[in-house]
This record gives structure tokens, C-alpha cells and sequence, in this order.
């Protein structure tokens, strides 16, 4: 659906990528992890085609994202971080743009907007950032296009909104798309993808999916020293050391994707070597 | 009709842009009424005894430049903002239907409601000299502006709508190349040209 060949990007002098090499499946929520910087939003932009790679190809569902074709760009679209809502009712806001996405669906537009508690008659300038957000979200999702790409779709949400956004996200994945969600706030993700791709410095730091995440490492809170001392990675807690360490005898364990996130970024080559040789 | 031209696709963006602007547009025309207004009341007030047509359609053709200018550099501000951009860019249409959607609105409707606007004030001010000639017919006067003259302002509107087009032209591409200020950043860049020409052609050899 989304193949990524040697991307080079660069701002200016700052050089984003190098080389950069990825795939996106349909069927898939995609978590795109990274530090502030690294280039998540920049790879959604490239993705959409708002930037343009300095060397390298991007193709995305058979089309050039950077030629910005209307039958490409009414099937793909992107909650960005930074987002533009017109001044107008969310009446008006629907009528005007729901045309130009030919699988739009007025009715899942009434049930997400009335899962976030947004009432339909207010005007968008009336309304809050969080609540411009979802409904962003409610039309983005509405308009079930191939691809959907989120940039820190999280933020400006609160608590009971961000249980709801991962109802809502996990309500619209079917077969045929494929969301990509990028954050840092990885917490507010857990349970909701089924793919991770870190990536520092313009490189990826690890991609694996869940079930291969969860099978070959293991989240815990251990006591013994040893375990602790071999351990990919180590937090003190309350409780004892929460540690990642390889799941070497195939126990359940829960993922938490921040110490994921912080084992990859602290000792990436160790965590990779797991998934390298295990079967 | 092409997959990056569609007139149906046209239609519904000049729909999405009248939808999602007309507020601003609507303040816009109030604006240019208050403008003229003021314009038109100062030379009605100030204009002497011996009112003249011409001097009307001169106000009104400096006002067309000067408005028609700043209307034309708002007309890509959305490229000038991460936001906007972003919005304006991803959103399901071709350059060429944004251009022309564009180009609908800050040319063309422009140019229309401009010239309505004008020649509504126009006979407004025209009514209130005509009131007045009638309370003085010997201290007052109206000349009419002869259009079969070929020294007046007739002759040279061929050469000034020209320039409109060009200058129109200048502040759309101004709206795309800079980010901010494009409405002054074009201006410099125009008299910069402007005096390259002029130092061009004062250089030029002349022929006797």
C-alpha cells in the first residue's frame, strides 16, 4: 500500500533522511514512535505528498504522493499536529468538504461526533482546540480513505477523550486501510496498534509487530539482581525494577510501550538482536 | 475533463470557498463600500463647483489597482502558514481547479462586485452633485465625460486595464513565492522592475 524506497529529506542543511527504507500494509494501525525531531511528522508529509523527497520514491496506493493527484488525495488524508479548521458550522464544514471524498460516510460522521460529545449544531471557532480535534478526527475517519495518517492525534485530548479516540480508531480499521499514528505520547496507544516503527535520526530503530513483540520479550517487574543486571533495559519503581528482557520462556506479558520505547532507544542493537535470532 | 481537471470538481470548490469564506467576503465588500464611500465623499465635499465624470472613473480606476492588489496578495496566504497549508495542499484537487477556484474569486468576482460597487457610489455622489446644481445651477457644474474623445481617459483605459491584468498577476505569484509581507515584498519588487525599465530605456540610443 505505502513502499518507501531509500528516502533522503532534508530541511535546509538539517538532514532528516538517509536512505530511508519502509512499508505499510492495509489491515494495519501503525504506531510511528520517535523523539521530538526525528522526522515522524515529516514522513507523514512526505507520505501525503505536502514535501517532497530530495532523492528516493514513495509510492503510495500505485500513486507519486508528491504529484498530488485528486484520485490520490481523495483517498488518503492526515489529522495533522497542527491543524486548520475554517471558521464555519460543522454543518457547512461536512457539506463543503465531504464531496470531494467519494466513500465518505455521513452516518459513521454522526456516531463518532456523538462518541466524543460534540454536539453537530456549534461552529468550530466556538468550539475548543480538543473538540476541533475530534472533530477532525470523526471527519478524517468518516471519510474512510486508504490511508489515514495522524500526527500526535492525542494531544489536546483529555483522559476520558483519549479512551474514547481509541474506541473510535479501533471501531474503523477494516481490511482495506491503513492508519498510521504518530506520537510520542505512546501510553495513549497501547492496546490500539499492532505495529511499531521507531525511528531516531532519520533511521529506523525497530519495527516489529505485536504479536512478535510480545512473544519475544518480556515486560516485568523483577527482584534478582542477575535478571535486573542483564536486562535490556531497567527502571527502579516502587514496586521492585521494571526490566524488558528476552521472553525466554514464551510467558505472557503485557506490553508497555514506553519501556519498549526506551529499551530500543537505550539499547537498540540488544533488543533487535532477539528478533533477529530467535525463530 | 482530465484526472487533474474536472469542471464538477471546479464547481464544488467554488462552493467549498464561498462556504468557507463568505463571511470574510461579505466584510470585504463592506470594506471596499466604506473605502470608495470615504473617497467619493471627499471629492464630493472637496471637489470644488466644477465636478467632472472623468475624475470619478480616475478615483475609481487607482481604486481598483490598489484594492485589486491587496486582494490579490491574500489570494495564496494559506501557503504561508504550516496550518493552512497543509489543509489547502492535502485536500483533494488539482493545482490548476485551486488556481482557478482561486483566481474565480480574487479576480473575477472581485473585478464584478468592485465595479458594482463603484458605479453604485458613483451615481450615489453623482445624485448629491445633482442636488446641488439644482439648488445653484450657476454656481455648479457636472461635466460628462466624453467617451468618443480620443484624449481623454478612454484613450489610455486599454493601456490601464492592461496593467490591471499585470499587476493582478504580480501579486497572485507574490501570494505564492513569500511566506509573509508579500503584499509589500511584491510592491518593492515591482518598482525595482519598474526602475530597471525606466534606466533601461534612459540608457537606450535615441534615433534622430
Amino acid at each position: 500500500m505505502i513502499t518507501i524506497h531509500n528516502l533522503h529529506f532534508s530541511y535546509k542543511k538539517k538532514k532528516i533522511f538517509n536512505g530511508l527504507s519502509l512499508s505499510f500494509s492495509p489491515g494495519h494501525i501503525y504506531g510511528l514512535l520517535g523523539k521530538n525531531g526525528t522526522g515522524k511528522s515529516t514522513l507523514l508529509k512526505n507520505i501525503i505528498g505536502s514535501l517532497f523527497p530530495s532523492q528516493g520514491k514513495i509510492s503510495a496506493l500505485g500513486y507519486e504522493p508528491g504529484k498530488r493527484q485528486p484520485a490520490f488525495l481523495q483517498d488518503a488524508f492526515i489529522v495533522p499536529e497542527e491543524f486548520y479548521l475554517p471558521d464555519v458550522a460543522i454543518e457547512k464544514f461536512v457539506s463543503c468538504n465531504a464531496p470531494f471524498y467519494p466513500k465518505f460516510s455521513r452516518q459513521q460522521f454522526n456516531t463518532y461526533l456523538q462518541e466524543f460529545d460534540i454536539p453537530q449544531e456549534n461552529s468550530l471557532q466556538q468550539m475548543s482546540y480538543g473538540q476541533k480535534k475530534k472533530v477532525l478526527i470523526s471527519f478524517a475517519l468518516a471519510c474512510n480513505t486508504s490511508i489515514l495518517l495522524m500526527d500526535e492525534p492525542s494531544n489536546g485530548l483529555d483522559i476520558m477523550s483519549k479512551s474514547q479516540f481509541r474506541k473510535v480508531i479501533a471501531g474503523a480499521i477494516d481490511d482495506n486501510k491503513c492508519v498510521i499514528i504518530s506520537t510520542h505520547q505512546v501510553k495513549d496507544l497501547e492496546s490500539l496498534i499492532d505495529r511499531i516503527t521507531i525511528i531516531d535520526e532519520g533511521n529506523i530503530l525497530f519495527d516489529q509487530n505485536i504479536n512478535d513483540i510480545s512473544s519475544k520479550l518480556s515486560f516485568r517487574v523483577s527482584f534478582d539482581d542477575e535478571e535486573t543486571k542483564k536486562a535490556f533495559y531497567k527502571e527502579e519503581s516502587l514496586k521492585g525494577n521494571v526490566i524488558v528482557t528476552p521472553n525466554t520462556y514464551g510467558e505472557d506479558s503485557k506490553i508497555d510501550l514506553e519501556l519498549l520505547y526506551k529499551a530500543v532507544v537505550t539499547n537498540g542493537n540488544s533488543v533487535n538482536t532477539v528478533f533477529k535470532n530467535q525463530p | 475533463m482530465t484526472a487533474n481537471f474536472s469542471f464538477k470538481r471546479i464547481i464544488q470548490l467554488i462552493g467549498k470557498q464561498w462556504g468557507e469564506n463568505r463571511r470574510m467576503y461579505l466584510m470585504s465588500v463592506l470594506a471596499l463600500l466604506g473605502l470608495l464611500g470615504i473617497v467619493f465623499g471627499f471629492w464630493a465635499a472637496n471637489g470644488g463647483s466644477h465636478y467632472n465624470e472623468e475624475s470619478a472613473y480616475i478615483i475609481g480606476l487607482f481604486g481598483l489597482f490598489i484594492t485589486g492588489a491587496i486582494f490579490a496578495s491574500t489570494a495564496f496566504n494559506m501557503l504561508g502558514s504550516k496550518d493552512k497549508g497543509i489543509y489547502w495542499i492535502s485536500f483533494p484537487a488539482s493545482h490548476l481547479e485551486k488556481f482557478i477556484a482561486t483566481w474565480f474569486f480574487n479576480f473575477l468576482v472581485f473585478s464584478v462586485v468592485y465595479l458594482v460597487c463603484f458605479l453604485l457610489l458613483k451615481a450615489g455622489v453623482e445624485s448629491y452633485i445633482q442636488v446641488l446644481i439644482d439648488k445653484d445651477p450657476v454656481k455648479y457644474t457636472y461635466k460628462r465625460l466624453n467617451w468618443n474623445n480620443k484624449n481623454g481617459i478612454n484613450a489610455v483605459l486599454p493601456y490601464f486595464i492592461s496593467a490591471f491584468f499585470a499587476v493582478q498577476a504580480a501579486f497572485l505569484l507574490g501570494s505564492v513565492a513569500f511566506k509573509r509581507f508579500s503584499f509589500i515584498i511584491t510592491i518593492v519588487i515591482i518598482a525595482a522592475f519598474l526602475f530597471y525599465l525606466f534606466t533601461m530605456f534612459q540608457r537606450s540610443p535615441t534615433v534622430h
